[in-house]
């Protein structure tokens, strides 16, 4: 399960917002700021029906390949990495790449555990 | 700067954490999940009252890293965190950070929030690299 989504240029201002949201004091861009390329995740989780008043947000991993950037247009391409149950959990990986102008620039990794009501684990 | 293994970085303080922040970064972040907005949704899925984002603490862990280790002189290749238990508006979080590894011209950061009770809330870890070599 893929999908595809490319984004509005990022602003100075959108940068601006984020810090503010976020109470971030430090200079530059901020190393989360891709949390906002999440909402493919959210469709994705819903089309494996995970129940999301029982889901758990428990790690989550960046890898920078190239800065992000004021002026890049970001394009994003999420995926579910992993789904599997175990003991009336499910624990789902979700891969989402930020890339822009064709080159890849951060990779984050959002790992999901979703407590299963019974009778629906295996 | 000279490096090594186990030096603390500066402490830092966030909070308290409103519900309007929480409202404010939601709708910065997109994040459409109704834990973080919602008292009556919250109570349903077992919590007493709306939660922050794990992700508003891994801003803060961020924030943390680029306080010490500034853009201009280094960049982050890695960087991953742990949400370990639930933050709840009126928080005041402390987030610490350690030198975990010193390598020619880099650093594995360790990184932890704690909240008043002195719980870790939130681990992570980094990996810095400066992007001009360091002098011998």
């Amino acid at each position: 399960m893929v999908k595809a989504l490319v984004l509005k240029t990022i602003t100075e201002e959108d940068i601006e917002l984020f810090k503010k949201a976020t109470l971030t004091g430090s200079n530059g861009f901020p190393l989360t700021f891709a949390t906002q390329y999440r909402e493919l995740e959210f469709d994705l989780l819903k089309e494996i029906k995970a129940d999301i008043r029982q889901l758990l947000h428990t790690d989550q991993i960046y890898i920078y390949h190239e800065p992000l950037k004021a002026g890049d247009v970001p394009e994003i391409t999420t995926r579910i990495k992993e789904n599997k149950e175990k003991r009336g959990m499910q624990f789902v990986v979700l891969e989402t790449i930020v890339s822009s102008g064709g080159r890849k620039k951060v990779t984050s990794e959002a790992q999901m555990v979703i407590r299963l009501k019974q009778g629906e684990s295996e | 700067m000279i490096w090594s293994e186990g030096q603390s970085l500066e402490e830092i303080k966030k909070g308290p954490i409103s519900e309007e922040l929480l409202k404010q970064y939601a709708e910065t972040a997109r994040d459409p999940n109704p834990i973080h907005l919602d008292p009556e949704f919250a109570k349903a899925a077992g919590f007493p009252s709306v939660i922050a984002h794990g992700m508003l603490s891994m801003a803060f862990l961020a924030d943390a890293i680029r306080l010490n280790f500034p853009e201009s002189e280094f960049k982050v290749e890695r960087f991953s965190a742990r949400f370990r238990k639930v933050t709840f508006p009126g928080s005041v979080l402390t987030v610490k950070g350690k030198i975990k590894k010193v390598e020619s011209d880099s650093v594995v950061l360790l990184l932890s929030i704690e909240n008043e009770a002195g719980e870790v809330t939130t681990s992570g870890e980094a990996q810095v690299v400066a992007k001009r070599p360091r002098p011998a």
